[in-house]
């Protein structure tokens, strides 16, 4: 049971609350999902919960927190911790030990249990969570999914009643992201488990919730039953949107759901592919490529080019040799053998700063490429660097980052820190793009402002390269895409012959009504004439 | 076929073995990096600190290549530069000693500029006294980033006294902080080449090693968070009076050592014992704290005999370095002023010196382990 009453906070330095007058309770054994723009203080409604907010990070602080009959403002989050478990955004930043095992274990030694406990819990963990072959295993051979529910088990073993998980999945691909969420929802049904889950990959969530929290930003907190709160907010899954867009009743939530509207007729959606269109200029091309990028992450003989003009996507579980394929070509990664045409350069041969005046490469952690001490500087530095045109007021307007120019970078919510980084490296006009999951943790408004964006570069004759597990984004901008797995080509085509062919790459629309249908404008867009 | 299995099972039960064990554990890296850091300041002669850069640079180039990846190298650079600008700048600032090498001219800022002579006779004894500085500053550089790539940081932390782990952000921070700037300066390198820079001189790194720092500060305090969250650190919190009298007893006693020998080398005896028994009131407290506290362990790691090994002789060095200074064997004491004379140079010293290597065995048989890690 959690109860808050008058719960207001404000961060230290800042002007106003994140959270202001919030009264709400969360009954024993329910799952509520925390929607919101980023930066809106979901995160910090989750740590509210567990003491973590006020005690860990200062601020002003108003109300009553009480959970599990604790009140979290006279206990210290550690001692909050038997009672509320939390499981933050990156799997890597909340780990202690090597072997899986002692990770599991740790929250019980800090719990100053018996051995035999331990022992004893750390078996049931490993079963519920299906993860007991892992046991032995070093940490750092996991791969996303599984570290991330050996995150989840090493809060379940201190048995806490309550389970917070911040974007459990935001760095996970869509196979580890089911895994995860698949666990959580066990978790809540099986053992009870009260379960309060931030997350924006709404269609895999929506379904198993009873209630959504939607954190609009201005400090208040809004509560409605799953099934209204899709009628209403700007965020929700394919196939809620397609029922509100048809006015289908109930609005369905799950792909079940949506079936009984769709009914048997499978119709064919005679589309075709989206040719790019004819642009002048130099892509880039890759010839029988052989490369790797620490021991996992290798690449074999991989060939695949991107005109100008064209979006290209490349898609594949993590270790499936994205990243190795991006960094080789701004000469971060020397290959082993083929050919790397950039433009009119060869990678391998060329210095990353040389490749940069004309590509620009955005790596996956946006915090990563910030380090000045404004939103501007960042954007001039790019600019000076690598001497392409444009200005600095291009790209604020661009990404709408005209009122945090001055801004810290560090001061930033995560979705800002992302059109910073996004402003930063792609400033100036060029001619090749390189994006790496970019979309990571993006919400809906930024991912809409990054798909204009590209399409608008890509008209002007940019070539665009992205490594990306959203399929909703990749169905919605790109014209082909690539499919890597262990380092090898598996699939290579126009989108649509690529996404309606899997089982795991495909969207939701698609598989509702299979065919040639990607997204809900190609089935609305049928509908009208 | 009875002894083909046998062999397959050796061999799974090495790979296992392998996949378990760590390179060299904590406690081992954390008494090498000790004894290494003692060792450099009982010697002022910069023959044996030359000796102890030596070791340094073998015990870390012994490390596997891919976690020395970049950012350590730029670290030791920047080191080095700061190293090698004290010596002049100590030349020209301190004009004792007896052999002038040049005659510069004198020149003092006011007082209220701090009242600095610069300039002035250049001698021989500040030469190598700024000289011996350096390599020692150079020494203990070496020294921390061999620990710091060598180590494992969380079993760093685990080892954290029980007692200490009370102030868990505060040690959280302290053990990842140095780990978290090097990804971090990393991190800035490559940021930068993506803009099209890239970072030459030491000169140009420098421009960032604050927000290097401050980078590395968050991270670590996202680290310390969820720790908090799961109860790192839970328990008892002691405010009484009687739990602070060890604490304050033991500052007191390594003040009061410190500031003896400082005052007078003739008091090193007094300080010696002032010190150790600073150190032993420290100890005592400390574990006496953390019984009340009531560790308990999942699985109890025994030093492997590789650690041990390496403890050893690193304790063994230390030991050795402390007689012969006691001794006052072959200049280990060495002092330029007035007169500077050659240092003397003697086998025995180097050789104690030389078994701070211990580590550098034992982290090439285990390179090889190490690249099993993924990175993606």
């Amino acid at each position: 049971m959690i109860e808050i009453s008058g719960l207001s906070f404000t961060y230290p330095h800042a002007s106003r609350p994140v959270l202001n007058g919030l009264s709400l309770s969360i009954a024993d054994g329910e799952a509520v999902l925390v929607v919101g723009p980023s930066g809106g203080g979901k995160s910090t409604f989750l740590r509210c919960l567990n003491g973590l907010v006020p005690h860990f990070h200062g601020g002003r602080f108003a109300g009553r927190v009480v959970v599990d009959g604790l009140d979290t403002l006279s206990r210290q989050p550690r001692d909050l911790a038997r009672s509320v478990g939390m499981v933050f955004q990156d799997p890597e930043s909340q780990f202690v030990a090597d072997v899986v095992e002692d990770e599991l274990a740790f929250g019980m030694e800090n719990l100053e249990m018996p051995r035999l406990t331990m022992r004893k819990r750390v078996e049931e963990t490993l079963d519920v969570l299906g993860i007991a072959h892992l046991r032995r295993r070093r940490l750092d051979t996991l791969s996303g999914g599984e570290l991330q529910r050996v995150a989840i088990g090493a809060v379940l073993t201190m048995q806490p009643k309550t389970l917070l998980l911040d974007e459990p999945t935001s760095q996970l691909d869509p196979q580890a992201a089911e895994e995860v969420l698949t666990t959580v929802q066990r978790l809540n049904s099986d053992l009870g488990l009260t379960v309060v889950i931030a997350e924006h990959r709404l269609e895999r969530v929506v379904q198993y919730v009873d209630r959504v929290l939607y954190v609009p930003g201005d400090g208040t907190v809004e509560s409605y039953p799953v099934r209204e709160a899709m009628a209403l907010l700007p965020t929700a899954p394919p196939v809620a949107r397609l029922g509100r867009a048809l006015g289908w009743q109930p609005l369905p939530l799950s792909l079940r759901e949506g079936k009984r509207f769709v009914g048997e007729q499978r119709r064919d959606g005679g589309f075709a592919e989206e040719a790019a269109v004819a642009v002048d200029g130099d892509g880039l091309r890759v010839d029988g490529l052989w490369a790797s990028y620490g021991n996992g992450d290798a690449l074999a003989d991989v060939s695949l080019e991107v005109a100008a003009g064209e979006i290209v996507a490349l898609m594949g579980r993590n270790g499936a040799g994205k990243t190795t394929l991006l960094r080789s070509l701004v000469g971060l990664i020397a290959p082993r053998k083929g050919s790397l045409q950039v433009l009119d350069r060869d990678a391998a041969k060329s210095s990353t700063e040389e490749l940069c005046r004309r590509v620009a490469f955005v790596p996956q952690d946006p915090a990563s490429v910030l380090f000045r001490d404004s939103v501007e500087a960042e954007v001039a530095d790019t600019l000076r660097g690598t001497g392409r045109p444009g200005t600095v007021d291009e790209a604020m307007a661009e990404w709408r980052l005209e009122s945090l120019r001055r801004a810290h970078p560090r001061d930033l919510s995560a979705g800002e820190r992302q059109r910073a980084a996004l402003a930063a490296m792609l400033a100036g006009q060029p001619q090749v793009i390189l994006l790496d999951e970019p979309t990571r943790g993006m919400d809906y408004e930024t991912k809409e402002l990054l798909v204009a964006n590209l399409r608008r570069r890509c008209r002007e004759g940019c070539a665009v390269l992205l490594a990306s597990h959203d399929v909703e984004l990749v169905a919605g901008c790109a014209q082909r895409v690539v499919l890597l797995a262990e380092g090898r080509v598996v699939a290579s085509g126009g989108v649509r012959d690529v996404l309606t062919e899997s089982v795991t790459f495909s969207t939701q629309v698609n598989k509702l009504f299979g065919g040639r249908y990607l997204t809900v404008e190609d089935v609305l867009e049928e509908k009208q004439p | 076929m009875a002894r083909s299995e046998a062999a397959a099972s050796r061999v799974v039960r090495a790979a296992k073995a392998r996949a378990v064990a760590p390179p060299l554990q904590a406690e081992a890296w954390s008494a090498w990096l000790l004894a290494a850091s003692v060792s450099v300041f009982l010697t002022a002669n910069p023959l044996y600190l030359a000796t102890a850069c030596l070791v340094g640079l073998v015990v870390y180039a012994s490390l596997p290549a891919q976690r020395r990846r970049g950012a350590y190298g730029f670290i030791v650079k920047i080191g080095l530069l700061f190293a090698v600008l004290s010596v002049p700048f100590n030349v020209l600032t301190g004009s004792s000693g007896s052999t002038t090498l040049v005659e510069l001219p004198r020149l003092t800022f006011p007082n209220w500029l701090g009242g600095v002579t610069f300039g002035g006779d250049a001698t021989l004894e500040a030469l190598t006294y700024a000289t011996s500085r350096a390599l020692r500053l150079m020494a203990l550089l070496l020294f921390a980033t061999a620990f710091n790539v060598g180590v494992d940081h969380y079993r760093l932390l685990r080892l954290v006294p029980r007692a200490l782990r009370q102030l868990g952000v505060i040690v959280t921070v302290a053990v990842l902080l140095l780990p978290q700037a090097f990804a971090e300066a990393r991190a800035v390198a490559e940021a930068q080449r993506l803009r099209g820079r890239r970072l030459r001189g030491v000169w140009d790194a420098s421009a960032f090693v604050i927000p290097v720092l401050a980078g590395a500060l968050e991270r670590s305090i996202q680290r310390a968070e969820s720790l908090d969250a799961r109860g790192f650190g839970a328990g008892p919190i002691e405010t009484g009076r009687t739990s602070r009298l060890p604490a304050v007893a033991s500052i007191a006693l390594l003040a009061g050592g410190v500031s003896a020998y400082a005052y007078d080398r003739q008091y090193a005896l007094p300080a010696f014992i002032a010190v150790a028994a600073s150190a032993a009131v420290a100890m005592v407290a400390l574990k006496t704290r953390g019984r009340r506290v009531e560790a308990t362990r999942y699985s109890r790691e025994p030093l492997t005999m590789p650690s041990t090994l390496v403890a050893g002789c690193a304790l063994l060095s230390v030991l050795l370095l402390a007689a012969m200074r006691v001794l006052g064997v072959a200049d280990i004491d060495y002092f330029p002023y007035p007169t500077a004379s050659l240092p003397q140079f003697s086998p025995a010293v180097v050789l104690a010196i030389l078994l701070l290597l211990a580590p550098a065995f034992r982290a090439t048989a285990a390179s090889r382990e190490a690249s099993e890690g993924r990175d993606d």
